[in-house]
């Protein structure tokens, strides 16, 4: 498995290239591609109707249709699921219904990338969040309080 | 006479017990709660009741009396566990295809299973109870580190962590006591336990008579799991196999649950469940006094019908099989299908099956209860099929579990199979080098995986989307012609182009 690139932007992965598309036969195809690492490859894929037969195993089109949240950059992607950072705007955001249980940094406190800046409860179990980057938090969402997705959980001022 | 066996179960389980039944010339009887009402396994009865719920004990037994059943089986989950209910499914003079409730009640309890178990010389995990942070603090350093907090009622990887240091330890048991009150509305009491680190999870399934005799049919592994809830197993343990050179696990640990079964006079169907450290030296954890899910592999491997028997005792009659009629033939291994995303979380998914195809060949059992139509209700179970693939080997089942998985699609409901596809191409699975949190620790790059496999088929489906999806069809009318061509396709030939 290649591995390079992992980590590197927060887990991002692009989408390999499409080079070329051959008729082998009736509904069976040979695809060339090329990765965001350069690697080529060649495969060959039979349509059958709505399911794709690869070497990979059957894939439904509607399967490779399921919103794939594209990974913003948040401090540790293991919580990626849960919120997400937009570096522009300066705003963490939750990403499902979430309840804050506890906050451990307070509007002005200096943070290092990865501090803990909270603790939140979704679907019955707690998860901490962390700071995505070096700088300061500007604004942070009281405890007790239940966000939405796409409530701002906090604000922070990064250091660039 | 045939006996009527009221199964208290729904879904796959529900399903393999209502088999099991008509085997036996008997009858299976299914109940269902209102809004389950459309569900598959209420089918699988010859009859089947309402009830106020899956876990009304009332309901249950009124729905026995009403159908006239001998027998009920409870399945897993609800109330299986439960000896209230056990209780009184007996005194309605009804079978109970379980242990007593004096053994459920017994080996159910954290602390009198460990006293017991010590009393038999069966080593345990140093454990004690604590009430306040600084009492687990205490406890902590009695036991030594690292130790993992759980809360009594914790299931479902809720409620437990690890901590490595003092400081740790008092975090953990603020946090292990609000997941405990947030998901079962109390904080119960939590236990701090020596941790295992990278360990292994070793259980021996063992079936009883309930009147002494009791049989072990060998050992199942189930180290690869997710927040601590089990998604592949097999039988036998690759860990014991291997390490049986240097040391006699096996004899070891079916010895002990022979022996914790035998104390109680165990009746049914149980699992003796025990960690198991690098070095091999097992501890035991618990005793589960129920038919587990993943019994299957066992069945596969030992030849044994274990519902079958569990139902044959219940009726009165003993065991048909003795202890050296049981034979490990082959390997097993399970993939647990669930309606799950591992890209989020594995958070529970919801919809409707669009699509469902189960794999097929030699080798290969499918326990589930899906069918295209079929709603995923996340009030219940997430379970959507078991994939068990049996081989002469553990290669040889790993590469039917391999290609089992690919021919599977489930569509209309994101799943963990993409997930599970994944894991068993890993070297490190055909190594058996893994441990209870390799998955947590792993994901990262199985998601990576996932992904990347997605992406590929994602970009050639775009491009086919648009020029031939319309064009294939038009093709589906009758059309079952074979391809016949030479360019090497690795995909199973006989299956036929155009779908009816």
């Amino acid at each position: 498995m290649d591995m390079g690139g992992l980590g590197r932007r927060g887990g991002e992965q692009d989408t390999p290239r499409l080079l070329r598309l051959r008729k082998l036969g009736e509904r069976l195809y040979e695809a060339e591609l090329v990765t965001e690492h350069g690697e080529r490859l060649r495969l060959q894929v039979r349509i059958d109707n709505d399911v794709i037969e690869t070497p990979f195993g059957r894939y439904h089109l509607s399967n490779l249709d399921i919103s794939e949240h594209k990974p913003a950059q948040t401090s540790s992607s293991g919580e990626s699921w849960l919120v997400e950072f937009d570096e522009h705007e300066g705003v963490l955001r939750a990403k499902l219904s979430m309840k804050i249980v506890e906050t451990v940094k307070k509007p002005g406190d200096k943070i290092k990338k990865g501090d803990k800046i909270a603790t939140i409860e979704t679907m019955k179990m707690l998860n901490d969040i962390h700071a995505p980057c070096d700088g300061e938090i500007v604004e942070i969402t009281q405890p007790g309080q239940g966000l939405s997705p796409g409530n701002i959980l906090a604000r922070i001022k990064c250091e660039t | 006479m045939p006996r009527r066996v009221l199964i208290a179960a729904r879904g796959e389980i529900a399903i393999r017990v209502a088999r099991a039944a008509r085997e036996l010339g008997w009858e299976p009887i299914t109940i269902y709660e209102d809004e389950d009402k459309l569900s598959p396994h209420v089918r699988a009865g010859v009859e089947s009741f309402p009830v106020k719920s899956y876990t009304d004990a009332y309901s249950i037994i009124d729905a026995a009396i009403k159908a006239d059943a001998d027998v009920i089986h409870p399945g897993y989950g609800f109330l299986s566990e439960n000896p209230d209910f056990a209780e009184k499914v007996l005194d309605h003079g009804i079978g109970w295809a379980g242990p007593s409730p004096k053994s459920m009640k017994l080996l159910g309890d954290k602390n009198a299973a460990k006293s017991l178990a010590e009393k038999l010389g069966i080593p345990t995990l140093s454990w004690c109870e604590a009430r306040s942070p600084e009492e687990a603090r205490r406890c902590a350093d009695k036991i030594g580190y690292p130790v993992i907090l759980k809360a009594s009622l914790a299931g479902g990887g809720r409620g437990s962590r690890v901590a490595y240091t003092p400081e740790e330890v008092e975090q953990s048991f603020k946090i292990v006591e609000m997941e405990a009150k947030l998901g079962f509305g109390s904080p119960g009491v939590i236990f701090v336990e020596k941790f295992i680190k990278n360990a292994r999870h070793i259980e021996v399934q063992i079936l009883g008579d309930g009147a002494g005799t009791v049989l072990h049919l060998f050992e199942r592994e189930c180290s690869l799991q997710r927040r601590r809830q089990k998604i592949i197993e097999e039988a036998p343990s690759p860990f014991v196999e291997r390490i049986e050179r240097t040391r006699r696990l096996r004899e070891e640990l079916t010895k002990y649950a022979v022996a914790l079964g035998e104390a109680v006079d165990y009746a049914s169907a149980g699992t003796v469940e025990f960690v198991v450290d690098q070095q091999g030296k097992p501890y035991l954890i618990e005793v589960n006094t129920r038919l587990q899910v993943e019994h299957g592999v066992t069945e596969e491997v030992t030849g044994v019908d274990i519902v079958k028997q569990q139902l044959l005792v219940a009726a009165g009659y003993p065991l048909s099989i003795n202890q050296h009629d049981i034979r490990l033939h082959g390997w097993a291994i399970e993939a647990r299908i669930y309606a799950e995303d591992p890209i989020n979380g594995f958070r529970a998914s919801e919809g409707i099956i669009r699509r469902y195809i189960e794999p097929r060949g030699p080798g290969i059992r499918v326990d589930s209860a899906a069918e295209e139509g079929m709603p995923i209700n996340p009030k219940y179970d997430t379970l959507v099929a078991k994939v068990i693939a049996r081989g002469f080997s553990r290669n040889e089942a790993i590469s039917k579990l391999r290609w089992a998985l690919r021919e599977t699609l489930i569509a209309g409901v994101e799943t963990n199979l993409d997930l599970l596809r994944v894991i068993v191409d890993q070297p490190w699975f055909a190594d058996a080098e893994y441990d209870t949190r390799i998955v947590e620790r792993r994901l990262h790059e199985l998601v990576y995986e996932i992904r990347r496999r997605r992406g590929i088929i994602k970009s050639i489906a775009a491009k086919l989307n648009t020029d031939i999806v319309t064009n294939a069809y038009e093709l589906t009318n009758g059309s079952a012609a074979v391809m016949n061509h030479g360019y090497g396709w690795p995909w199973p030939p006989w299956r036929r182009a155009g779908y009816t």
